[in-house]
């Protein structure tokens, strides 16, 4: 049974999805751009759900230029686009090419491609500390999605804690919101920031970057909001929600205690690959660049034929990455169905790509809060699987009583840590470096959890086949 | 700005106002209504934590007008005039 019939099939509609879709639907290409979301945009550029919630430009120009541009890539003929609707599993057909089957309105979809690109981003990188769980405690990345989507600031006192310097960005727009937060806490020291930053020729080739970042800093300063480095969560507090959270320092000053109903944690993100892990795509571990991410060649083709990657799947990038491979793997797709493809655009495109590349790196080395710091963070009264409420503490004494362990799905089945209604995206961080730091392996040896279809809970009901079947 | 469309819905049998397109997690949170959930402990409350439909644990019952009982992630669910809300209380979600 297929509804409909595509060159190529986007799952994501952010900045490399839409990219992939303007390139090979510029050649040609019948395409279909698949998201979850109502709208397009992604995270990064998650338009309001209604227009004029808040002032035009609140999230930069470049963010409401980007809607625009969006909207008119998914208005081409020849592109299709496909919102609400969350891919549940990839299978492959008997002749050639894909099904993707979606689950839309309570009923699963079938949509097939010769080919598939799978852009779907990533979500705040779960860290788990004592009292993480309470409401209140949110990503980073949620509460601007709260902002973004629908000018909500979900509390009335909030504290950025984290490594990644988007926080300062996520700052200075609660300032623009009315709420100023009541500091930004960072666990590095300035020092080791500056260190990281050991590549002064990306560093000054992606200026803009860093101009944006001083802005954001600048304007704190200017509303009085304090920014501190060498300041880890310890952890939050409160009967029925959060109400305080105590932190320590790295530096040997006295922990600090504070009033709060809003913590917002930013450590960094975590891809999401489990489409193509369940499709058995080569992968690889990167604890700062998004945990377990996808290899493939210079076509962004992944180790499965036909199945492609963009942006974040492939290794945290940001939108700049996205969208240079998103266009990368829609020329790519096009060539491969026999499309005439500029070979100068093609080469100009890896250049960037690599440039790209080379200043995410220099990110995600800025970014990162190191191992250690997360593990101090994670003591046994943290929870830390979320859906099924298994502690640090009772995961580690598995740990202990039983030897053999050694993999994710095997503490899955002991533990329950993973089989929860998430299906492991937010304890696989955590569970990984436990199993991988008690044993003294790799990372690369705990495994990822296995990835199977449905890979989102569907309701029974969805799959109720139609009567004249 | 152009004046939101306001609809009305219940959270565990109270009235709540929304804005026409927003989240159910939007609306509460708007509120001042952070505790969404009882997890499977059945004790620790839980509310939004990521935003956009990853980590599961913002998830309601909702039912109704002309829609059965479902369980929905309130971050990436829309309201909808007359909705009835319901927290997940986890030795009721058995019952279901």
């Amino acid at each position: 049974m297929s509804d409909h019939s595509y060159d190529l099939a986007i799952v994501g509609a952010g900045p490399g999805g839409i990219a992939a879709a303007r390139a090979a639907s510029g050649h040609g290409l019948r395409v279909v751009v698949i998201d979850d979301q109502p709208a397009a945009g992604g995270q990064i550029f998650r338009q309001p759900v209604r227009p004029a919630l808040y002032p035009p430009d609140r999230f930069g120009k470049k963010h409401t230029a980007a809607g625009t541009g969006m909207a008119r890539v998914l208005g081409r003929d020849g592109v299709s686009h496909l919102p609400g609707a969350e891919v549940v599993g990839l299978q492959r057909r008997n002749d050639a090419g894909f099904t993707v089957l979606c689950h839309r309105d309570g009923q699963i979809v079938d949509v097939d491609a010769e080919r598939v690109l799978i852009a779907a981003g990533c979500h705040d990188m779960a860290v788990p500390f004592e009292g993480w769980t309470l409401p209140g405690v949110m990503g980073a990345g949620g509460i601007q999605a709260m902002l973004k989507g629908h000018g909500v600031v979900p509390g009335k006192s909030v504290v950025l804690v984290g490594s990644h310097p988007l926080l300062l960005v996520i700052a200075a727009q609660l300032v623009a919101f009315g709420t100023p937060p009541q500091g930004v806490f960072f666990s590095q020291s300035p020092l080791r920031a500056g260190l990281s930053m050991r590549s002064p020729i990306t560093a000054l080739a992606n200026l803009p970057v860093f101009i944006e970042g001083l802005k954001a800093y600048s304007m704190l300063r200017q509303h009085g909001v304090p920014v501190h480095f060498n300041r880890v969560i310890d952890k939050a507090e409160g009967a029925r929600k959060l109400e305080r959270i105590t932190m320590r320092s790295t530096d040997g000053a006295a922990p600090i205690e504070m009033d709060c109903d809003v913590l917002g944690v930013g450590y960094g993100f975590t891809a999401s690959t489990e489409l193509l892990r369940q499709m058995g795509a080569e992968c690889t571990w990167s604890m700062t660049g998004g945990g377990w991410i996808v290899t493939h060649d210079d076509d962004m083709q992944s180790s499965v034929p036909n199945l492609y990657v963009a942006g974040e799947v492939a290794g945290i990038g940001g939108a700049p990455t996205a969208t240079v491979e998103g266009e990368i793997a829609g020329l790519a797709v096009a060539k491969a169905a026999g499309k005439v493809v500029s070979s100068t655009r093609y080469l100009r495109l890896a250049a960037r790509r690599l440039r790209r590349r080379n200043f995410a790196r220099l990110l995600q080395k800025l970014a990162d809060p190191g191992v250690e710091i997360l593990r101090q963070m994670r003591r046994d009264e943290a929870v830390l699987c979320r859906c099924e409420c298994v502690g640090v503490g009772d995961f580690r004494k598995s740990l202990h009583d039983n030897s053999h362990l050694a993999t994710l799905n095997a503490a899955k089945l002991l533990t329950r840590v993973g089989m929860g209604a998430c299906q492991g995206r937010f304890c696989q961080v955590a569970a990984t470096d436990e199993i991988a730091h008690r044993r003294g392996g790799m990372p690369d040896g705990a495994k990822p959890f296995a990835a199977r279809f449905p890979v989102r809970p569907v309701p029974l009901t969805a799959f109720r086949l139609p009567a004249d079947d | 700005m152009m004046p939101a469309h306001k609809i009305a819905f219940r959270f565990d049998g109270q009235p709540v106002v929304a804005m026409e397109g927003e989240s159910i997690a939007a609306a509460l949170l708007r509120h001042g209504i952070v505790g969404f959930r009882i997890a499977v402990d059945g004790e620790s409350l839980r509310g939004p934590y990521c935003g956009m439909g990853i980590c599961f644990d913002c998830r309601v019952q909702v039912s109704g007008p002309n829609r059965p009982r479902l369980m929905v992630r309130s971050c990436i669910t829309p309201v909808a005039e007359g909705m009835d809300v319901r927290s997940v209380p986890y030795p009721e979600l058995n019952n279901v």
